[in-house]
């Protein structure tokens, strides 16, 4: 073997091993890919025991509306029609809202469900079998009101694009145990692409590979993974081959080790090939899981993104986020708060529990951390659209998620609004806290998770952020 | 001058030293920097805690304040000790020598010469965890390194020093070196007495084969052809590598390449960004840059010319083009936004860029907060922003420039054009159609404003019948904004109704004392600001002699329409305007409507109004007015259609009335603070200008006035990264406290002096840079090297490099033998994989390219910032959402599959497979192969590498159904696919 080849950077690690800065590492991560064991993605020690090692985070995208689905508001309907008191309004910023709006009245059934009593609309019947298992957060804030803003904001901690992204963090924080799948993989279900495209799941300033990868729900789940048209399974393996041996060959004459991670790449980019189209063979569960989610084989649908998210974990992936868009119902046409959220929670609410389900009867809810809620929530204020009073706008002072698992105290209600849902009166959490929360139930402390980036350190919370001790088991 | 520089502060002694120290990591005493240049990154020495050797050589010299001290106090106590006056804890500021040594009742925290006295000393090394600093909470800690450095620096009496990057840039020159042999140029000597003082060889120049295809690679971004190769490396002439270099900086392409680094610094980008990211046209800037580059326009006019070239006396039509820079910003084009947000974030963006790209400065983290780290104060952050808080536009409003300049006979003819339109509308003015005989109200739809503001911040309360009520600020100038969503099919005329109230003066319905108004201007435009043209002259129940309605249309804010109500009375009138074409509300959903009012002395706005609209155009009057509104559709259609011989560009232009520009509390737009007025850096030299309301054309001379330290520094650094792969300082964006030191500080000051002495050329630069042996040295592996400099700052052997996403298809198509040649344009749509736009909000039209568009460099493929083409992502571009001083460097399996699987490059490989055949038809296999070979790659194979190729070639025509164009196309896959014809060796 020529001597140039035990110039790894492998040895960099071992001599400078501790303490090695952050510049120097960006410089080294930033192009060192796949070389295992040094490879970025490799699993490694979070700050502090673990309490989940996955997490499926299910993004309504668009602010589902807390009032119709969560919160039950006797007293808003007792107002309906009546304008907010002054002291609220005074100062506040909506989108669309004009100061002329009137409260409006929740029109849905609810009911209270499990040990924890929790209060659940007639919208999600499915959602009331795992009721127990989930942790209601009523007192979500936010700081932006505008789709894009927020959802990066939730994302990323900040309403700018171009930071990393939640996911990002944690597979730079702790890596990823897939070995042939990324660390990091989006699921879209709804009409459009969420609003803030790919900037959600942007590794930002860190290297590429902790970008999320979107997987297509059917059909070649990533961009280019099919051989070109033509090209056998076993061209594609000769191709494969030559590849690596002429990589070897000139690794053995410059000896620069960035060739012997490109050839890591590229074996890599090989077991992809054979094992995501295999990840993506929902039809091979048994029939009563299809039926459990809801999930038909083929189809581009939230039911079949549940239970590819599971099998996704199941292979180690580390982070899956799935958007399910067009939750913005602002009234008018398409929009509104009876027809188009009815049709909404029917998309969601029987596949969202049965992931709950599902991991649980598995043993894996233990350590798979579900996250289920929107950039923000809707207004107590109805909004006219087309002379009718039909929806309600963006909010972003109180509205509702919900946690299951990875650590997370179940059958909990969690934090307080007032009457009329529009201040939070106990336990507020924003936005920043649920990130601190998630990274640390993954055994990452937000505040020691940084990178230096343009002279600074950044993290995920930016300046702020508390770890909501209150809701971990 | 360079960091005080004293003879005695690098005593020989130490220089034969410092191999020792170096082992075994490399990391020699930081201090070495400053007289022979090595220096990790800071954070690197501060972590390892490798800054004083195990010996005592460590300990023979004064600890240097810049490259020890300070590291140490920014990282782990400027937080709260530093410039940041709101956030500083117990009065105490340690970043100045004043702070740090004052009187804090009866002690202080440094005494120079006495650690013992010294409570920053205290206060480290005790083990009392409240008093210890950093306190716990902080997660910071100090090695003992750190504290011993600390402790002697305050006993060698505690000097501070200014940073070294505000220092002005020293006069130095080369030293002397004993292999003078080796040397080519200035540069060299630097680089290698370097080299000597730590007792390191250089490598060998690189084999011409690879010099030719890193200079092509470098200088341009596209391989050379074999022919190319083959002259080169058979040229005996001693000036054949220059020759090489000057032939390769002449290139047109040359400006593509160098042009393109430029633009990730404008974040230059094809569309709007945010969710709604919609197209935009600013291409024509992007052209402006490679035609600045290819003419190596001085860097100073390059500057001045982007900043301000709308502020030169007389602006040229490309002065004015370059301005595009500052307009590549974001604009939110979402419903609902708060356009003041996004016009105040465009403005931040404005001040980031500058600073990043001309400063190497973090300005940014001064916008919330006077800067943590390095001597920027909130204030000065907001006198940044006063320069760039004047612009014309507003998130999606704002100016545009039709380019190319229109031919002076079709300026002429637009001249005449507009006069007639303008004549037309006067004849037709006061048109007045009785609403009870022409109109039917069901004709009619009242559009409530899903959005409405008043520019002087009046209220506007929307009614239950659909109208607006206007109380508050009362200003004699102000515009009505309404977003209106289309409720009807389409629109053909609009109709404003002026509705008396009794809230208002007189009652109505405008707000003068005697309740008129004057409607100077209506306009109807897309949210993006495109206007939609009237037609004709609009109707009206009455006009006001002399304030005819048609004047509300003609452009002139001097005009507008009235009602004399102290004749005529306080009762409700109208008026209504046909649009030139009609608006299909399936493809635009919504519009802005405007209402302007101006009037000389007193406030004459609306005080109560509605907004209708109708699928029906404004019903024909007499036989003239038919024929003066065919004739005024026909102007209008030949005005579109001249102007559609250009395109029209974002550009700046300034408010004749400059904005108050104020503190922004907290960074928040909405908490106005202390008025500021443009101005510069306290730290930096003076802004040299008298005027008191500086402009930006005084900051772009500012940033290239030759007593600034930083921007030459900064460029000349820059430029330095592409060729070696990391700049002489690391942290290319941050040149302030808390950035790296520069590993070669007297270069990096000889070559930033070299640099604007000879008139800021670009192109000399790069002449001077690649002509050096330091540069042409080969970049194969160096064990002997491995434990002295394992991360090469040393230059003992050039760097391998994998080519940035554009030039990775750009390679791949010039080996093909498709490449495009043709320079600029509007942007390019090559093939790209399906299912792109899952992941955005809007659906985007991508019309696949044909013909000659499918094979243009990378560079023009349009870029759309929610969804660039996945090949330029999957290789590390960024989305230019903010400006890019450099780019990552990844090497991900993402990547392995889009160079193996992508349909676009495999047709290149389908290509280059079939050229080889056609290039030698009489070849065998080999021949062909190894040509192949030699076109990608630039260098003949290794026969071990050809047999692997051609047993590669075999393997795959003994495959089922392989016809023999497909094993070509398979090899040419195999050879696009080897990490070398992505690096620049």
């Amino acid at each position: 073997m020529n001597p140039l080849q035990h110039l790894t950077r492998r040895h960099f690690f071992q001599n400078c091993g501790v303490g090695l800065g952050a510049v120097a590492l960006n410089e080294l991560l930033g192009r060192e890919g796949w070389a295992a064991p040094d490879h970025p993605l490799a699993p490694s020690r979070p700050h502090f025991d673990a309490k989940a090692k996955n997490v499926i985070f299910l993004f309504m995208a668009g602010g589902p509306s807390q009032l119709e689905l969560f919160n039950d508001k006797p007293k808003l309907a007792q107002y309906n029609g009546q304008a907010p008191p002054d002291e609220f309004i005074k100062g506040k910023r909506f989108s669309f809202l004009g100061p002329e709006a009137k409260l409006l009245g929740g029109t849905r059934k609810f009911g209270r469900y499990g040990q924890s009593g929790a209060t659940l609309s007639e919208l999600l019947p499915w959602h009331r079998e795992v009721v127990d298992d989930l942790c209601f957060i009523r007192s979500m804030k936010t700081d932006v009101f505008n789709h894009g803003p927020a959802k990066i904001f939730l994302n990323t901690g900040s309403p700018q694009p171009g930071r990393p992204s939640m996911g990002a963090w944690t597979t730079y924080g702790i890596g990823s145990e897939a070995s042939d799948l990324p660390g990091f993989v989006v699921l879209q279900s709804g009409p459009r692409g969420p609003r803030g495209g790919s900037s959600l799941w942007s590794s930002g300033f860190l290297p590429t590979t902790h970008q999320g990868v979107p997987f297509r729900s059917s059909g070649d789940p990533i961009v280019n993974l099919t051989s070109p048209k033509g090209v056998t399974e076993g061209r594609q393996k000769q191709f494969y081959d030559a590849v690596s041996r002429l990589n070897r060959e000139r690794l053995s004459s410059v000896g620069d080790p960035e060739i012997e991670t490109r050839i890591a790449a590229y074996e890599m980019a090989y077991r992809m090939q054979t094992s995501a189209p295999e990840l993506m063979e929902i039809e091979k569960e048994p029939k009563h899981v299809l039926e459990m989610y809801g999930a038909e084989p083929g189809a581009s649908s939230y039911a079949n993104n549940c239970l590819l998210a599971r099998r996704m974990v199941e292979r180690g992936v580390r982070f899956v986020q799935l958007y399910h868009t067009d939750w913005d119902h602002h009234g008018g046409p398409g929009m509104t708060l009876d027809k188009d959220l009815s049709a909404r929670c029917e998309e969601i609410d029987r596949a969202s529990a049965a992931l709950v389900k599902d991991l649980k009867a598995r043993g894996m809810l233990e350590d798979t951390l579900v996250v289920w809620g929107g950039e923000f929530g809707r207004t107590p204020m109805g909004e006219t659209r087309e002379n009718k009073i039909g929806g309600r706008d963006h909010f972003i002072d109180a509205y509702t998620m919900w946690m299951a698992g990875g650590g997370v105290k179940p059958g909990l209600v969690y934090g307080d609004t007032d009457e009329l849902g529009l201040s939070i009166t106990e336990n507020p959490v924003h936005v920043h806290d649920l990130q601190a929360t998630i990274l640390h139930l993954l055994g990452l402390d937000h505040e020691r998770l940084t990178y230096r980036f343009q002279g600074r350190q950044f993290r995920l919370t930016d300046v702020h952020g508390h770890v909501v001790e209150d809701i971990l088991a | 001058m360079q960091p005080p520089l004293r003879e005695t502060d690098v005593p020989p002694a130490s220089r034969s030293l410092s191999v020792k120290t170096l082992t075994p990591l490399l990391i020699s005493r930081p201090r070495l920097a400053r007289g022979v240049g090595l220096s990790l990154s800071l954070t690197v020495v501060a972590a390892t805690g490798l800054l004083l050797g195990t010996e005592g050589t460590a300990t023979a010299s004064e600890i240097s304040f810049n490259e020890e001290v300070r590291p140490i106090l920014s990282e782990n106590c400027y937080q709260c000790h530093g410039p940041d006056a709101e956030e500083r804890k117990a009065d105490l500021r340690l970043d100045t020598e004043v702070g740090a040594r004052q009187d804090l009742g009866g002690y202080a925290a440094v005494v120079p010469g006495d650690p013992t006295a010294s409570e920053l000393i205290a206060r480290i090394l005790t083990d009392d965890s409240d008093e210890i600093m950093p306190p716990p909470k902080a997660k910071k800690t100090l090695t003992a390194e750190q504290k011993e450095v600390l402790r002697r620096w305050v006993a060698e009496g505690a000097d501070y020093e200014k940073h070294w990057a505000f220092e002005p840039v020293a006069e130095g020159t080369p030293p002397e070196v004993k292999d003078a042999p080796w040397i080519r140029n200035e540069i060299d000597h630097f680089i290698r007495a370097r080299q000597e003082a730590e007792g390191i060889t250089p490598s060998p120049e690189a084999d011409r084969e690879v010099l030719i295809r890193r200079l092509s690679l470098d200088l341009v971004g596209l391989l050379p052809t074999t022919e190319e190769v083959d002259a080169f490396v058979t040229d005996q002439r001693p000036d054949a590598y220059a020759r090489l270099v000057d032939r390769l900086l002449d290139s047109l392409h040359h400006g593509e390449r160098w042009g393109r680094h430029w633009l990730d610094q404008a974040r230059y980008a094809d569309s709007d960004g945010y969710t709604i990211d919609r197209p935009r046209v600013m291409w024509p800037y992007r052209d402006w840059v490679v035609r600045a580059i290819n003419s190596d326009l001085p860097f100073d006019q390059f500057t001045i010319e982007q900043l301000a070239g709308d502020l030169l006396p007389e602006p040229k039509h490309d002065q004015l083009l370059a301005t595009g820079f500052h307009r590549n910003s974001l604009i939110n084009g979402e419903g609902g936004t708060d356009n003041e947000q996004f016009r105040n974030e465009a403005v931040v963006d404005r001040v980031n860029t500058t600073g990043a790209v001309w400063l190497g400065l973090t300005l940014g983290c001064a916008q919330c907060h006077t800067h943590k780290f390095d001597p920027i104060t909130h204030h000065e952050y907001f006198q940044m922003f006063a320069f760039f808080n004047s612009g014309e536009d507003v998130n999606n409003v704002g100016p545009r420039l039709l380019t190319p300049e229109p031919r002076p006979e079709d300026i002429a003819r637009l001249k005449e054009v507009d006069a007639e339109i303008k004549a037309l509308r006067e004849e037709s003015k006061g048109s007045e159609i009785a609403k009870d005989e022409q109109w039917k109200e069901e004709d009619w739809k009242i559009m409530r404003p899903v959005r409405s503001r008043s520019e002087s911040g009046a209220l506007l309360e929307l009614q239950a019948d659909g109208s607006l009520l206007v109380s508050g600020a009362l200003e004699k100038e102000d515009e009505y904004l309404l977003r209106i969503r289309i409720e009807t099919a389409e629109v053909a005329s609009v109709r404003i109704e002026a509705i008396p109230d009794e809230s208002l003066p007189q009652s109505g319905p405008g707000r003068a004392a005697n309740g008129n108004f004057v409607l100077t201007e209506v306009e109807m435009s897309k949210p993006d600001g495109t206007k939609y043209e009237w037609l004709d002259a609009g109707a009206a129940d009455y006009s006001q002699p002399g304030h005819e309605v048609s004047r509300a249309i003609d452009g002139d804010p001097q005009t507008g329409w009235a009602i004399n109500t102290s004749q005529k009375g306080n009762v409700a009138r109208w008026a209504a305007f046909s649009l030139a074409e009609p608006v299909k509300a399936d493809e635009q959903g919504a519009v802005d409507v405007r209402l302007r009012f101006w009037h000389k002395s007193r406030p004459y706005t609306l005080g109560r109004f509605r907004v209708s609209m109708s699928e029906k155009p404004l019903p024909g009057g007499s036989p003239e007015d038919a024929k003066r509104q065919k004739r005024l559709k026909e102007l209008l259609t030949e005005k579109e259609q001249i102007e559609s011989r250009g395109v029209r560009m974002m550009i700046m232009r300034e408010l004749a009335k400059p904005r108050e520009t104020h503190v922004h509390i907290r960074g928040d737009f909405l908490r106005k603070g202390d008025r500021v007025e443009p101005g510069t850096l306290s730290i930096l030299h003076d802004l040299g200008s008298d005027s008191p309301h500086p402009t930006r054309l005084d900051l772009a001379h500012w940033l290239v006035d030759p007593a600034n330290p930083l921007t030459p520094r900064v460029i000349v650094n820059r430029v330095w990264q592409k060729y070696f792969g990391r700049g002489i300082v690391e942290t290319e964006n941050d040149f302030g406290t808390q950035g790296t030191l520069p590993t070669h500080p007297e270069l990096l000051d000889w070559l930033a002096r070299r640099f604007v002495d000879e008139g800021w050329s670009m192109k000399k630069l790069h002449r001077l840079i690649v002509n050096s042996a330091t540069y042409r040295q080969a970049s194969l592996a160096r064990p002997d090297l491995e434990e002295i400099d394992p991360r090469n700052l040393l230059l003992a052997r050039q760097e391998r490099l994998r080519v940035e996403a554009e030039i990775v298809r750009d390679l791949a198509l010039s080996a093909s033998g498709k490449l495009s040649s043709k320079i600029g344009g509007p942007p390019v749509y090559p093939p790209q994989p399906d299912g792109v736009y899952a992941f955005t909000q809007r659906k985007k039209e991508w019309n696949t390219s044909q013909g000659e568009d499918r094979f243009r460099r990378t560079m023009y493929t349009f870029f759309y910032r929610s969804a660039p083409h996945p090949m330029l992502t999957t290789f590390d571009t960024p989305r230019f959402n903010a400006t890019c001083t450099k780019r990552v460097r990844s090497n991900t399996p993402l990547q392995s599959l889009m160079v193996a699987n992508d349909a676009g490059l495999v047709e290149l490989a389908e290509a280059l497979g079939s050229r080889v055949t056609q290039e030698l038809p009489d070849g065998d296999d080999r021949s062909r192969m190894e040509r192949m070979f030699r076109i990608c790659l630039c260098r003949s194979p290794e026969t071990i590498e050809l047999d692997a190729l051609m047993e590669f070639l075999a393997a795959q025509r003994g495959e089922k159904d392989v016809a023999e164009a497909d094993a070509w196309t398979a090899a040419a896959r195999v050879l696009m696919n080897l990490d070398e014809f992505i690096t620049r060796e």
